[in-house]
């Protein structure tokens, strides 16, 4: 998930350079933003308090402009990604694809170590340090997940739950560009991340260049199987990812903790009666 | 003396032999999402599509609470619909499980699951957790939410890593009917019959 602090760094190269562009970097933005507020789906009318919950459950206010984005990051994983992904599979075998999986979970450590202790999760953070230890050394490097084998397994922290567990709010739903799913927290929390890895400051650029690439390829190929049936399954692929986004999200913050759990009325034959009036699900 | 005690044993030995025994449907909802799970592992087993697809509607009517999820994805958006549109998104709803879920259990690839605890949420419901677990891929939570109706036990819905798949469906189709309406909810339903056949088989 490097691409947004790969994308500032050159954002600023740029100004640096040509201090005219600005011009052409403001002009373009505002036209965005007014573009923006004409995107924004309209809000039911405020004397329909069950319509008006769930415009606040969902939480999309931008939904046009999300849809246009999910629209174009379907077209650039359909034409790039996903073909990538697939060559990707084809072409290396299982064994060396684990391994480089391996090795990018090790080079992730310490971005997962700088949040446990930014959530002050001891437990979690010592886990990281041994992983780290062992897998960097008995697992050549990490391509080979010694630690797990010793009971040490392996979880992932971002500065976006860091952000939820000390007590932010997700805010609106957001479809960055090529990143998918997001909202403000975890669109910050992805720029902080990069902040926080050591590679980012020591790393020559097209190493860093390639590590993106190879990342973004392995992640995809992991969900391929998943997506490709959501997909099938879906008849409006979008507000399912919106869904599974949110509840996904909850459950990396929770670390697998007890999900929240919602009322779900039994059926009654009562005819009108609408017994879940009041449950919300997003 | 000795016959009370005989009696007392046989009296606590009926109160504590397992549901099973009894010949009847499972009281205990750890029981029930075993037997289930070793069914649909059965059912996936089973070579013949044909008769794979039968056996799986009867572990469907069985192990779910259909109409009740059905009623709960739909929301208040319920009241809205007319009894005709409700009589059709009931059985549109049904088929729509039905095509989602047999085509998903085509072809057993090895997995085995592993019951690891259960948590009681009411005198009603509880979570039934469980880990699936397949060759060459991470394992999967799974968490059964089980329901003590008037039919016996039934799930009414199923958590897969922390995602609800009544609250993703709820989800869906709220948006659906926000921009088309509960006819275009239904439209699309009735469309997604027809296309998985053709695609999977």
């Amino acid at each position: 998930m490097q691409p947004m602090t790969c994308d500032s760094r050159n954002a600023l190269d740029a100004e640096r350079a040509d201090r005219g562009a600005r011009a052409f970097v403001i002009w373009p933005l505002l036209v965005g933003i007014a573009l923006l507020i004409a995107a924004c789906a309209t809000p039911p009318p405020a004397d329909d308090p069950d319509a008006l919950a769930e415009y606040k459950a969902t939480n999309d206010p931008l939904e046009p402009m999300n849809r246009a984005i999910f629209s174009f990051n379907q077209f650039a994983d359909k034409i790039l990604l996903k073909p990538l992904s697939l060559l990707y599979r084809d072409m290396v075998p299982p064994e060396a694809r684990k391994g480089v999986h391996n090795m990018l979970g090790n080079l992730r450590s310490p971005v997962t170590l700088a949040n446990d202790l930014l959530q002050g999760d001891m437990d979690r953070a010592s886990i990281t340090v041994q992983r780290f230890a062992v897998n960097s050394t008995a697992g050549v490097g990490g391509l080979f997940d010694v630690a797990a084998s010793y009971g040490l397994e392996g979880h992932r922290e971002d500065f976006g739950q860091t952000l939820a567990i000390w007590g932010s709010g997700e805010g609106v739903y957001l479809v960055l560009p090529i990143l998918g799913p997001s909202n403000p927290r975890d669109g910050v929390g992805l720029l902080a991340d990069g902040f926080m890895d050591p590679l980012d400051y020591v790393a020559p650029f097209g190493a860093l260049a390639a590590r993106t690439v190879v990342r973004g390829v392995d992640e995809r190929l992991r969900v391929i199987d998943t997506l490709d049936e959501i997909e099938r399954t879906s008849i409006d692929y979008y507000a399912t990812l919106r869904s599974l986004y949110r509840q996904r999200r909850g459950d990396e913050i929770r670390n697998g903790g007890p999900p929240p759990i919602i009322p779900i009325p039994s059926l009654s034959f009562e005819g009108d009666t609408d017994p879940d009036q009041l449950s919300r699900a997003d | 003396m000795t016959r009370s005690i005989v009696f007392g044993l046989f009296a606590a030995f009926i109160a504590f032999s397992p549901a099973t025994a009894q010949n009847g449907p499972a009281t205990d909802p750890v029981e029930f999402v075993r037997t289930l799970g070793d069914d649909t592992i059965d059912v996936m087993r089973t070579t013949d599509t044909k008769v794979r697809r039968e056996r799986f509607q009867v572990v469907l009517d069985q192990g779910f609470a259909v109409d009740t999820i059905a009623r709960f994805v739909i929301g208040r958006y319920w009241r809205a619909a007319n009894d005709e549109q409700r009589r059709e998104y009931m059985r549109l709803f049904r088929n729509f499980v039905l095509l989602t879920y047999a085509a998903r259990l085509d072809g057993y690839a090895g997995q085995t699951f592993k019951l690891t605890g259960s948590v009681r949420i009411d005198d009603k419901d509880t979570l039934v957790k469980t880990i699936i677990r397949q060759p060459d891929k991470p394992p999967i939570r799974a968490d059964y939410r089980v329901r003590k109706t008037n039919d016996g036990l039934k799930i009414i819905d199923v958590m897969v890593e922390g995602v609800s798949l009544v609250t993703t469906q709820r989800s869906e189709f709220a948006s659906i009917i926000n921009r088309d309406g509960i006819d275009g909810l239904l439209e699309r339903l009735r469309g997604y019959g027809k296309k998985p056949i053709t695609q999977n088989n």
